[in-house]
């Protein structure tokens, strides 16, 4: 076997097992609180009506059958059925992943995008005013806690001037607010990681060398330093871009919005555990693998990280 | 000058942004409402799911249908009648109704949705079948009920049944697109998105006013308000506490509800089994003060077990009084030794301000000589012992009867079979009484004599009832109802 397909092996055993321990996690910490069966019937349900219905959901044999059966399904592609729609509950997280991946991508390529630019911008005229605003602005952004900048945006934008809307999805104007109150908090994260990177890369050899040679700043900008100041911000994008697929769920439930954040609320309150389990196990699939990704990226765009990373 | 000239830019492309799309809110006559409920819902299926309750009293019939102020109405059923025990209720049905799909109704789909409830134990409704034996279709437009046990009030209980067609009834299919035989058909709905409904023509009732209504359930009580104010809903269920900041060109509908916050207690174990202690904590409450302090006003102290929109409450029955001092002779005559009592409730329950209620009765509690125990917690945690009877000492919880009868709190309450505390055959004997009496007079008379006795024993200590509140604009008009329900069918026309 190659050096190389070890390690992809090793990179796969590593994604396997750690979704299979988040799934675990999460079955044992939801069945700690007991059986979903009397929150799921209403307050005028007698004892026996509930112990009828763990008896028929199978919550009323010991915790470890139950999760040895849950394994054993699991490994077949059955999480179970969703207590609430009586359908499989991993085709009820599906539905509602592309809403939330459109969400993610939006505000993500959004909020990349404008630091990018920004960044370059500022870079590329060197105004320290531009500079001390932009980043004052990303300060207070990051200060401002999302739901309320998106109640903000919505009282403006909404309710003010009555321009875009404010509840679920549908269409592109639909998308702008919940996008960009997620995006917004990229922008600012990313023009500070960004800026902060090619602080560093403006004092290095290479830069000085192609200023001697008489480069223009925009050129010097774009194709020396701009590959280099990206290396440490990959693995940061990765790990957000992960944490915004798994479900804005403060702004999906804000805005309506019918994507997995939303349904993980609903299914916790609903007690539908199977749907939940499932969500967790979407939701940790996704985020292992882009970083397996981003690892692979890493590796492509920085000739010294080795394949054994 | 170079920053200058950026400003200009994001000004400009922010001004864009905001102008495209302006006009879109144009004020024609509307035939399509939008409606913004709080509950999510996540089955259409009225035989497993009751989460969309709402919805589902428009799309299908119910044998009976309960009004906005509670009383019972026919719907399917146009006269029901019972043998003199109330053990077998016979109803008769209208004739010349048709589903959705054209099919006509009969006593056949009736019987066979009841008990399609009846043979799924996974179904929420299930519970709502447990005094039924057997289900008949006499012929199409009859059909019978017979009971284990004398059931005065059956009929109202019989309006959480809708009736879906034997013929073409598929769990899988009627999650999502269900047929009945209601006011409002469902066109589309996905998990997740707002539910669009169309009038169905041939029903056989009054019309609704819109052609079009769409349900969006909408958790985040902010949104709903914002949704309103920015004229995505046109009507939305608020909280109470934001009745005051909708704004000037809509307009807020509150009605007293059927929710009821109590203080309850563990009978059977010392100390709370004397029934001095009990009267202590009773006298020792300030409702007013609570209702004042925790709930802007919007509530009302109660001192039974119901509030005034339900069938049973006794308007004689005034809240206790707030009396320290006698509080205090209480406590001293009951022999209390300072002991700790633990005092339980659910933190994430439909009770609002809940850990600040728990706090406010813990030091008013305290200023009478009772030590008192806080423990909050989830509804996983609390539910179970509570169902149970494993609370060890008081506990602050909730309720609202969505049948709006008092039936269903009393065999709650005061049965031991159930999760009543109290072991007290007198009491037995009245709610069998009170539960077996079809004449509805003599059965809100025992009712009173049940929430009687349970007040001079303290059996409970009531606290508050509150109110619902909706949002509308300028096109809607909605009375809103004692059990809280949005109910598209009910949505009318302004003016």
């Amino acid at each position: 076997m190659s050096t190389a397909a070890r390690t992809t092996l090793r990179r796969v055993a590593r994604v396997v097992v750690t979704v299979f321990g988040v799934v675990t996690v999460a079955f044992f910490v939801q069945r700690l609180g007991g059986s979903p069966a009397a929150l799921l019937l209403p307050v005028t349900a007698t004892p026996s009506d509930v112990a009828d219905l763990d008896h028929a959901l199978g919550y009323d044999r010991p915790l470890l059958v139950q999760y040895g059966e849950f394994l054993l399904k699991a490994l077949h592609g059955d999480l179970g059925q969703s207590l609430r729609e009586g359908v499989p509950a991993l085709g009820v997280v599906l539905d509602r992943f592309p809403a939330t991946a459109l969400l993610a991508v939006a505000a993500f390529g959004f909020g990349v995008g404008t630091a990018f630019l920004l960044v370059i911008v500022l870079r590329v005229t060197g105004s320290a005013r531009l500079r001390s605003v932009v980043v004052w602005l990303g300060q207070l952004r990051l200060a401002t806690p999302t739901f309320l900048f998106g109640i903000l945006l919505v009282l403006v934008f909404s309710v003010w001037l009555r321009a875009l809307p404010s509840v679920g999805d549908g269409g592109f104007r639909h998308l702008v607010l919940p996008a960009v109150t997620l995006g917004t908090f990229e922008i600012a994260l990313y023009v500070r990681l960004l800026d902060a990177s090619f602080g560093e890369q403006e004092t290095q050899d290479y830069v000085r060398t192609a200023r001697a040679k008489g480069g223009g700043r925009l050129g010097i900008v774009l194709r020396h330093m701009l590959p280099n100041a990206l290396l440490p911000v990959v693995t940061v994008m990765g790990l957000h871009l992960g944490s915004l697929l798994s479900g804005a769920v403060v702004i999906e439930t804000l805005f309506n919005w019918p994507g997995v954040g939303s349904l993980v609320i609903e299914s916790i309150n609903g007690r539908d555990f199977p749907v939940v389990i499932a969500a967790v196990l979407v939701v940790s699939a996704v985020f292992v693998v882009l970083n397996v990704l981003v690892d692979l990226l890493y590796a492509a765009i920085d000739p010294r990280v080795g394949a054994s990373a | 000058m170079r920053l200058r000239t950026a400003v200009a830019v994001v000004t400009a492309l922010a001004m864009a942004a905001a102008g495209c799309g302006s006009g879109a809110s144009d004020a024609a006559a509307k035939d399509s409402v939008t409606a913004a409920i709080a509950a999510p819902f996540r089955s259409l299926d009225p035989l497993m799911d009751s989460s969309a309750i709402p919805l589902q009293k428009s799309i299908f019939d119910q044998l009976v249908q309960i009004d906005a102020k509670g009383a019972v109405q026919p719907g399917l059923a146009l006269s029901w009648t019972s043998n003199p025990d109330a053990t077998s209720w016979t109803f008769a049905l209208r004739k010349g109704v048709t589903f959705q799909d054209g099919s006509p109704l009969t006593a056949q789909d009736v019987a066979f949705s009841i008990q399609k409830v009846k043979d799924t134990p996974t179904s929420t409704l299930r519970a709502n079948t447990a005094a039924i034996t057997t289900i008949t279709a006499v012929d199409d437009a009859t059909v019978r009920f017979d009971l284990n046990r004398p059931f005065g009030w059956f009929p109202r209980q019989t309006s959480v049944f809708s009736v879906v067609p034997k013929a073409s009834y598929d769990p899988v299919k009627f999650a999502t697109a269900p047929i009945g035989s209601g006011s409002y058909r469902v066109v589309s709905w996905s998990s997740g998105r707002p539910a669009v409904l169309a009038r169905y023509d041939a029903y056989w009732g009054p019309k609704p006013a819109f052609a079009n209504v769409t349900v969006a359930p909408t958790p985040e009580a902010d949104t709903r308000l914002t949704g309103l104010q920015s004229g995505e809903f046109d009507l939305a269920a608020l909280e109470t506490t934001q009745a005051g900041t909708v704004g000037t060109d809509l307009t807020v509908s509150s009605t007293p509800s059927n929710f009821v916050a109590y203080l309850g207690f563990n009978t059977t174990v010392a100390p709370l089994d004397n029934v001095l202690l009990r009267q202590a904590v009773d006298h020792a409450i300030d409702r007013d003060a609570i209702v004042a302090s925790l709930y802007r006003g919007k509530a009302k102290p109660v001192g039974q077990m119901v509030a005034p929109v339900t069938f049973g409450y006794d308007p004689a029955l005034a809240p206790s009084t707030f009396d320290p001092a006698l509080a205090r002779t209480l406590v001293t005559q009951s022999g209390y030794t300072g002991t700790p009592i633990r005092l339980d409730y659910p933190n994430d329950g439909e009770l609002q301000s809940v850990n600040n209620l728990a706090q406010a009765v813990q030091s008013q509690l305290k200023d009478v000589g009772i030590a008192v125990e806080l423990n909050g917690r989830p509804s996983t945690a609390f539910v179970p012992d509570w169902l149970h009877k494993k609370l060890p000492g008081a506990y602050l919880f909730s309720w609202r009867p969505s049948l709006l009868d008092a039936g269903q709190v009393l065999a709650l309450s005061f049965r031991q079979a159930a999760m009543g505390y109290p072991t007290d055959p007198t009491m037995e004997q009245l709610v069998s009484a009170a539960d077996a009496a079809t004449d509805q007079t003599k059965r809100a008379g025992l009712i009173g004599q049940v929430f009687a006795r349970a007040h001079d024993q303290a059996y409970f200590a009531p606290i508050f009832d509150d109110e619902y509140t909706v949002g509308l604009d300028s096109a809607v008009a909605y009375t809103p109802r004692a059990d809280g329900l949005i109910i598209p069918s009910e949505i009318r026309r302004a003016g």
